[in-house]
This record gives C-alpha cells, sequence and structure tokens, in this order.
C-alpha cells in the first residue's frame, strides 16, 4: 500500500483559506476530496495531489439555526448550508445575503473569513449568493 | 441459529432530572435492579463490565473501574465505550464479542449520562463534539443542525412533510407516557410539534430527544449457562457494527450507510429479515432519524419512510411497533444510556412485563438500532425468546 504523496494538514488548509485559496485533493481517478483527510472521500485511493478549486458551489441542503452553542461565536438565528464544490466535495458554512431564503441548487461562492468575537485559531467558512 | 450470547437480566434507572444523583449513583441503580431482577445472579459471576459513556465534559466519567469497584465487582475487567449516542451500542457490542470469544462467561453491559447539570447553551457545546471539529462544529453545524439539513433534503427529494415527522413525536409520546422510565410523560398533538419552537429548521423543539440523566445495565452470558440464572433467557442471534464518514463528506444526505451495513450484518447472521421482527428500538434523537431508519433498516423502500410513518405500522398495535419505550425522543436521550435503554425494553417487552397499551402481544423477536453522530457509526442488534 502506498503513502498519501501529498498531505494537507487542517492548519494549512485554513491558512490557504485565509489567503484566499480553497485547497482540494485529486486522486489519479479524479475524485475531489474537500475537506482534507487522508484518503480519497470516493475511492480511498491515498495517490492525492493538492489542487486549487474555484470557490464556486450550490447549496445542496440548508437549514436556519436558532440554538446557541457556546462553541460557536456568530447570533442566532443564522443560516447553515451543506455546499457541494463545482470540482466535488462538500463544505459546511454559514449562508450570507440572501434574500430571500436560499434553496437547493442556489450558486454560492467559498469565502474564509475570521470572526473577531470567536477564538481565532481558523477562519469560519462563508457562502456568498453568486 | 446461532446463539451468540444470552441476555438474562436488566435494570433501568428512571430517565429525567435526577437531582442529587450522581452519574456513578444512577448506575448503581440500574444495577439493583437488574439484580433484583434476577435472584440466581451473583456478583461474583461477573467477569467484566462494559461501560457506555459518552462525554466527561457533564460531570467527572464514570470511569468503568470505579464503578464496577465501588459496586463490589472486585478486579473485574472493566473498559468505557464511547461511541458519542451510540457508546451504549458499543457497550453491548464489545460484551457479546466477549462473549463469544470464550473470555468470559457472564459480563455486564450498562451506560450512563449526567446531563442536566449543564445550562443547554454549554450542553449543545458539548454533544457538537459528536460532529466533526474543524470542518463542520467550528463552521456553525451542531447535531440537530447536520439532522435538519437531512430532513430539508429528504423533504425536498421524496415529498417527507413536517406533519409526518410531528407523528414519529406523537407516536413516541403516547408510547411513553405510560412507560414509568421515561422522561417526558405528556401526550401531544401534531399540532403541538408544528408550532414549538423551531430549533434548526425544520426540525423543531418537539422533534428533538430533550438532554436528561439516566442510566441502564444488561447482564449477558454464554448461552449454555444461561439457564443457571433465568427460566427464560433471551438470545441474542445477530450483532453488527458499522462506520461512515462524517457527514460533510457524503453527497448522500438522505440515507445513512451505517445503520444499512450493520443492519444486513446483523441479520445475516441469523438468516433473518427486518420485517420478521416483533418490535424494534429505533434511534431518534430527532424524528427524521426514526423516518430514515425505517428506510435504512428495511422496513420501506427508500423515501417511503413519512408515509409509513403516516400509515401506523409503527403504533404499538401496528405490523411492526417501534419505539415502544417512548424511544430517544420521549422516553428520553442520556446519550451512553440509551443504547442499553433499548435492550432494557426488548427484555421487557418479551419477558411478557410490559402491560397495558404499550405491551407488545407475545413477542419472539426484536432488533436494537444506536447511531452515533450524523450515522458515523451504527450498532444493530437481534434478539430471540428461547
Amino acid at each position: 500500500m502506498s503513502v498519501p504523496q501529498q498531505r494537507i494538514t487542517i492548519d494549512s488548509f485554513y491558512d490557504q483559506a485565509r489567503e484566499g485559496r480553497l485547497l482540494g485533493l485529486r486522486c489519479d481517478s479524479g475524485h475531489v476530496t474537500v475537506p482534507p483527510r487522508h484518503s480519497c472521500r470516493v475511492c480511498q485511493s491515498q495517490n492525492l495531489q493538492a489542487v486549487e478549486l474555484s470557490g464556486r458551489g450550490e447549496i445542496l441542503s440548508f437549514t436556519d439555526v436558532y440554538v446557541k452553542s457556546k462553541e460557536f461565536p456568530l447570533d442566532t438565528p443564522y443560516t447553515l448550508a451543506l455546499v457541494k464544490l463545482e470540482e466535488g466535495g462538500n463544505l459546511i458554512g454559514v449562508v450570507r445575503g440572501f434574500q430571500p431564503a436560499p434553496k437547493h441548487g442556489s450558486k454560492v461562492l467559498v469565502k474564509f473569513e475570521d470572526v473577531p468575537e470567536g477564538p481565532g485559531k481558523w477562519p469560519r467558512t462563508f457562502f456568498d449568493l453568486t | 441459529m446461532t446463539r451468540l450470547c444470552s441476555l438474562v437480566s436488566a435494570g433501568c434507572a428512571r430517565y429525567g432530572k435526577r437531582e442529587g444523583l450522581s452519574a456513578a449513583e444512577l448506575l448503581y441503580e440500574a444495577l439493583d435492579e437488574m439484580f433484583l431482577n434476577c435472584p440466581k445472579l451473583d456478583k461474583k459471576d461477573v467477569k467484566a463490565l462494559y461501560l457506555g459513556q459518552a462525554f466527561e465534559a457533564f460531570e467527572h466519567k464514570a470511569c468503568g473501574g470505579e464503578v464496577a469497584n465501588n459496586y463490589g465487582f472486585q478486579n473485574v475487567s472493566s473498559v468505557r465505550a464511547e461511541s458519542a449516542s451510540s457508546s451504549g451500542g458499543a457497550a453491548l457490542h464489545l460484551g457479546v464479542l466477549s462473549i463469544l470469544s470464550g473470555t468470559y462467561d457472564v459480563v455486564i453491559c450498562c451506560g450512563v449520562e449526567k446531563m442536566t447539570t449543564m445550562e443547554t447553551f454549554e450542553a449543545v457545546g458539548v454533544i457538537s463534539m459528536a460532529a466533526d471539529r474543524p470542518f463542520e462544529q467550528w463552521n456553525g453545524a451542531n447535531l440537530a443542525a447536520l439532522n435538519a439539513l437531512a430532513a430539508r433534503e429528504h423533504m425536498r427529494k421524496y415529498g417527507t412533510t413536517e406533519e409526518q415527522l410531528a407523528t414519529i413525536s406523537v407516536k413516541n409520546h403516547r408510547n411513553a407516557f405510560e412507560n414509568p422510565k421515561a422522561y417526558l410523560h405528556k401526550e401531544i398533538t401534531i399540532k403541538d410539534v408544528l408550532t414549538s419552537k423551531t430549533i434548526c429548521s425544520p426540525l423543531k423543539l418537539l422533534d428533538c430527544s430533550p438532554m436528561c440523566d439516566g442510566a441502564s445495565a444488561v447482564v449477558l452470558c454464554s448461552p449454555e449457562i444461561a439457564t443457571r440464572f433465568t427460566d427464560s433467557p433471551i438470545d441474542i442471534v445477530g450483532s453488527g457494527e458499522a462506520s461512515d464518514s462524517d457527514f460533510v463528506y457524503r453527497d448522500e444526505a438522505t440515507s445513512f450507510r451505517a445503520t444499512k451495513i450493520a443492519a444486513k450484518n446483523a441479520l445475516d447472521m441469523c438468516d433473518m429479515s427486518v420485517k420478521d421482527m416483533d418490535l424494534i428500538e429505533i434511534h431518534d434523537a430527532f424524528t427524521i432519524n426514526e423516518i430514515i431508519g425505517y428506510e435504512d433498516l428495511g422496513l420501506c423502500e427508500k423515501g417511503k419512510g413519512g408515509k409509513f410513518a403516516e400509515s401506523g405500522a409503527t403504533e404499538v398495535a401496528g405490523a411492526i411497533p417501534v419505539n415502544t419505550s417512548g424511544g430517544l425522543k420521549a422516553k428520553g436521550h442520556p446519550i451512553g444510556s440509551s443504547g442499553i435503554g433499548q435492550v432494557y425494553e426488548v427484555y421487557q417487552q418479551i419477558s411478557g412485563l410490559v402491560s397495558g397499551r404499550r405491551g407488545v402481544k407475545d413477542p419472539e423477536f426484536a432488533m436494537t438500532h444506536s447511531m452515533g453522530g450524523a450515522g458515523v457509526t451504527a450498532f444493530v442488534h437481534v434478539f430471540k425468546k428461547r
């Protein structure tokens, strides 16, 4: 069994994201895995190359979150979405600027931003309407 | 049909706000009932104890060794099993494996969670640890939100309605009403569910299981010695486990693959169909979980779970009663206990100890389904009256 050719750690993913680069991992069969992990999310291949993605995607599902968690600094309610990225792979994050409400298939652009009032280890994931 | 091991007794501490009792003390209450139900069982018979507990953040962890020794089992093997909401299912699975391997002949599988000492705001943060930390929780997902994403997609794809989700809650509250171990003793209507406050749309407060305190315990033994302890043992004839990636990595939001694989593994072991079951306890931390559970376990076609719920088939008097205990939804969801609490219900029903409206008539086969995270782990067990 081969070991991964290229790894993206959580910290390096978010460091790049903070600079405006969304990184994914592409396997030999062309599947794209986001968020980063140690194997392809489709075929489990560990032959992975880091690739820069467009950040474009569409909403698979969404929910208005009314329950406040100590672990997440944003005020409630906020709209959370599961977004399928154009090249493959998914991200979960907060939807901004939707009037009226988003729906399945709404096109978005991924943005990563630090949230001042929260702990600052990593930026948070947002989706803007395109 | 091969008997993997036998269930000879069970006990359960009442679920609810149990002020003044620690996690370990709740476990002692469950163990006391378990021994009372089985006078021929002696502490000295017990060789190992497997304890399901999900989070130590609520209270100092109820360490397996500490519980075992404080209760008076001396020098037994003792392990804590952690698998989020399926920690109880994991403890049960470990117990089955330990008997099957021939290592031990009598073991206790138990579970506990003491949750009500914490404010909801903080507790949501703790429970969210069952989601992926850097990519789900960090970006605003909690367990209710992940299940809400699944519910919204199920509604879009299959036409499932909020009323159909509510039928799960109404049924499980009705069952819990007559269960003395249940936390919520209140019958509710569809309208009550639909008008309760939104937690994560489309899930409302009454679509979500309540945080509470609780503990449960069961005794497993080798099949050949079961009649030393009881005249009416229950055999475990299927035990399946499976895992999956975190929710964010999956393109399919309306099905939990781990449940399907765990169920297939458990049913293949005993060459049974899910439709042979006389009752099933399904993980219903959120109402959508029970609907998806119907589909993933094979009770109905994919996408038909909402209609199946509405049909009344899973009422106590229906073709296949589901969550006669009241489920996690209304009996309560003290996380580490829930998977063992399901087995307590099976023990009670098959032993004929449930009277009144929620008693199933002469059940022979039963199934439990315990799920951790948003479909990250699943444990399925099949039980047969001997």
